[in-house]
């Protein structure tokens, strides 16, 4: 970080104006610096069950991205670089990953994960046990689950516990995930977390005017603590849900955790409360929650589960919920109906990571 | 532009000139978010109206009202050649939601059915709940300050049931492309005299795309007509939606779906028809707002982009196998005659490559070297294979079965676009008059990639766009790659 800091170019542009291309807090479908695969599910035992993800580089030049995946709770577990040419397109299913150590081939010949360590890997995603951590890093589950982040760095050996000195800053990453469950498949486009503003080398601390970003809570230096310059995430949702004979809903939720990913502290992300949770059902007739329980850092959930979200009032099969997490979150909306109906769908956000956060109580509404 | 709709409403035009709203600076941006928005696009839908429900392909879309005021989400239905063939409305109480099946549109007449037979499922005399917070407690159903004075009535029950002629109408110009009569305004002349102006293409099931904008009353305006922007459209970010693809197979039945494209007022607030400046340089409705020189961004919306870059696989007969959804912007106004809708049957395209897994590329190389040839015109609203040879290059010799594909989707222009004159001999672009694009300003598309694999596995995402609608244009056989930031 001295580096970093030695490095220090506070360039302070002018605020452009903010109809220019990157210049916007809105996460949308444009290559981007980071990827959010927001949840991820993979058996280790068959095929039957696993995520798929496809990185794509649409610039000329080489990059490099950082794979870190990370428990429910938020401790990441282990990162490995795939090298991408310019123009290349790498596909990566998590159960080769996680269930054989194999690792995607690339030009940063990262090799597999080592027979000593899949074990280690494979435990802190099922079981929340890990040899690197002492205390309970994630839940208990029959399968592996958890979440991915990808980021642009400048070099094959980057690690996810000194994220910063090899972040680049380029917008040139797209990506999409299947997840595959029996006959099943859901699917849709990673979370495209862009840089702004874009480009320049690793370790430079850049201004930037986000007011917050996707990774302050991991910059090491509380004067550079948006150095990651990468988009924040929106924290209120408005997700629809049905629970109906022919389909019902479930929600994958992305939070931002309350801890740094250290092994110390990282049950705090076990459970994070709601600020505020509203059922609306298809007569406007509103739930208010008051589940002192909430999500971890990512998971999937049946809209009706009561230990979380306000319970169904009434006989309609739908509506939809208003989602006040309080910090950076995403969230997507699967259906599922027999005999193998699936989809899924990114939920609406009620604004952008740029938002003032809504107070408990306020109008529920788009936000300014 | 007459379109037969559901309802007739009178309409009380709003004064031309009236006081600016303020922008809010949250949604000042050209990039399409998944965030409550003005105008919702279905960029394609298809039905088979012809088979009973249980077997049918259909199309679903649902619409919530995320803000406390009601609203009134004023739908269209145009053909694959964008003719506007049917409008209604759905009157959206607050913190409303509202699905509809588009198999009862088109197979049953009726829309978003009511629990009792032959009412409809959206009105303004819907009851108000009371709710256990002010913060969730919807407004009175007549609550929103923008509406027009006439919205008690003009939206007592809509949209309702419809005529069986008006049905037999849409079946035929969703599937032929040309109405059996009922007054549309290209009705087939008798027969011996001439043959009749197409609307549509040919198809088994109906196909098409949807628009659902945000507006003051329940009307029978049409978005090709200059009063819908002068008297109705409004301008209040509060809407979502998304969309389901359904196809029934028994035991292989699947489905795909994802948010309908959600496109902000920019910006936002007023009244229906006031003049306010939007710093979008053009607009997603640009193409019928002809009508107001002075002011051709009138209806305020995000313009969409142009170039794309979906991923293919091609993965064979038990692999995944990719194809795209892809609305296009039509090259006709709001003036178009009825044999004009045939421009919009084979829109050009400007540039499309393959790179495979090994970043090898392939190209339909433009002229003058015309072999092999540029791709294919298409209409608005279509759904190819991703080998699709007249649209797309040819795979290249490595045998992979996947990769991705460059889609400038440019059009080539059109003198109804805001942007349409160029001086002689000056390059320019839309925005800057000295940068990339020379003449007329991109056009504006929205592409989303679907994959299927045997049995059931089936998944669909929004393809990644290379820049949004206020990014300068490359040229034809420019370096590929995200779009220019000139900033920061």
């Amino acid at each position: 970080m001295r580096t970093a800091l030695a490095l220090l170019l506070l360039a302070a542009p002018l605020f452009a104006a903010t109809t220019n291309n990157d210049d916007s807090c809105d996460v949308a479908l444009q290559p981007a610096a980071t990827l959010l695969l927001p949840y991820f599910e993979v058996d280790l035992k068959s095929r039957a069950a696993t995520t798929l993800v496809t990185l794509q580089n649409v610039s000329p030049k080489a990059v490099i991205a950082n794979v870190t995946l990370w428990t429910d709770w938020g401790f990441p577990v282990i990162n490995f670089p795939v090298h991408l040419t310019g123009y290349d397109v790498q596909g990566i299913n998590l159960y080769d990953v996680l269930a054989l150590g194999n690792l995607p081939p690339t030009e940063c010949h990262a090799g597999n994960i080592a027979p000593s360590v899949l074990p280690d890997v494979q435990s802190a995603l099922t079981i929340g046990g890990s040899r690197a951590c002492a205390a309970t890093i994630g839940f208990f589950h029959l399968r592996a689950a958890g979440y991915a982040t990808i980021d642009v760095v400048s070099t094959c050996a980057a690690k996810s516990s000194d994220l910063f000195s090899t972040l680049l800053y380029d917008n040139v990453l797209t990506g999409d995930y299947q997840q595959i469950q029996g006959e099943r498949a859901f699917g849709g486009p990673l979370v495209h977390i862009r840089a702004i503003p874009e480009g320049g080398a690793a370790g430079m601390v850049v201004a930037t005017r986000l007011p917050h970003t996707f990774y302050e809570r991991f910059m090491p230096d509380p004067l550079a603590q948006h150095a990651d310059r990468r988009q924040p995430l929106p924290s209120a949702f408005a997700p629809r849900v049905l629970n109906s004979d022919a389909l019902k809903s479930a929600i994958k939720i992305w939070r931002e955790g309350l801890s740094a990913g250290a092994c110390i502290g990282v049950q705090a992300n076990s459970s994070m409360p709601f600020v505020e949770a509203v059922r609306f059902d298809e007569h406007e007739n509103a739930v208010i929650g008051t589940a002192a329980a909430g999500p971890s850092v990512t998971g999937a959930y049946l809209t009706t589960s009561p230990t979380l979200f306000p319970p169904v009032s009434g006989s309609d099969a739908g509506g939809w919920l208003y989602l006040n997490t309080g910090g950076q979150s995403w969230m997507t909306v699967a259906m599922v109906g027999e005999p193998t109906y699936a989809t899924e769908t990114t939920a609406p956000a009620l604004g952008n990571g740029c938002s003032p956060p809504a107070a408990k109580g306020a109008q529920i509404g788009p936000m300014p | 532009m007459r379109v037969p709709a559901i309802l007739l409403a009178s309409i009380l035009a709003a004064p031309l000139f009236a006081a600016g709203p303020t922008t809010t600076s949250n949604d000042d941006s050209c990039d399409i978010a998944v965030q409550p928005a003005a105008t919702l696009l279905l960029p394609y839908f298809e039905v088979d109206f012809k088979s009973p429900q249980s077997t049918a392909v259909t199309t679903l879309f649902t619409v919530a009202n995320v803000s406390n005021q009601p609203q009134i989400a004023h739908v269209t239905l145009w053909t694959d050649w964008g003719f506007p063939a049917l409008t209604f409305n759905i009157f959206l109480t607050g913190y409303d939601v509202q699905g509809i099946n588009l198999y009862d549109v088109f197979a049953r007449a009726v829309i978003a059915p009511g629990s009792t037979p032959g009412t409809s499922g959206t009105s303004i005399t819907t009851p108000i709940p009371s709710n256990p917070t002010a913060g969730s407690q919807p407004a009175a159903n007549t609550a929103n300050p923008r509406f027009l004075s006439d919205v008690t009535t003009a939206c007592a029950n809509a949209p309702g049931l419809f005529t069986s002629s008006l049905l037999t109408d849409i079946q035929q110009i969703f599937t032929t492309g040309i109405p059996v009569s009922n007054g549309y305004p290209c009705s087939p002349p008798p027969p011996g005299t001439g043959a009749a102006d197409r609307l549509g293409g040919v198809h088994a099931n109906a196909v098409g795309y949807a628009t659902i904008d945000v507006v003051a009353t329940c009307s029978a305006k049409s978005p090709t007509s200059s009063d819908y922007y002068s008297g109705v459209l409004l301008y209040d970010n509060v809407l979502t939606g998304d969309y389901q693809q359904i196809v029934p197979r028994g035991a292989q039945s699947y489905a795909q779906g994802g948010p309908l494209v959600h496109i902000r007022a920019i910006p936002e607030g007023g009244a229906a028809g006031a003049a306010v400046s939007s710093s979008l340089p053009y607009t997603f409705y640009d193409r019928y707002t002809v009508g107001f020189p002075a002011n051709r961004t009138i209806d305020r919306r995000q313009p969409l982009p142009s170039v794309f870059a979906p991923r293919y696989i091609s993965g064979g007969p038990t692999g995944f196998n990719a194809s795209l959804k892809i609305w296009r912007e039509g090259l006709v106004g709001g003036d178009a005659a009825c044999k004009d809708y045939v421009r919009n049957s084979a829109v050009p395209i400007v540039e499309t490559v393959r790179f495979d897994e090994h970043e090898n590329s392939t190209v339909f190389i433009p002229p003058p070297i015309l072999a092999p040839p540029l791709p294919s015109g298409s209409p608005l609203s279509f759904s190819p294979s991703t080998t699709a040879g007249a649209f797309f290059p040819p795979p290249g010799p490595s045998g992979d079965v996947g990769g991705w594909l460059y889609l400038n989707l440019n059009n080539g222009g059109s003198t109804v676009y805001s942007v349409n004159v160029v001086p002689p001999g000056i390059p320019r672009d839309f925005r800057t008059n000295t940068s990339t694009t020379i003449g007329l300003r991109q056009s504006q598309n929205w592409v989303i990639t679907s994959m299927f694999a045997v049995p059931t596995y089936a998944t669909e995402a929004t393809a990644v766009a290379l820049g949004n609608g206020c990014s300068p244009s490359p040229k034809v056989g420019a370096q590929i790659a995200p779009a220019g930031n000139a900033n920061p």
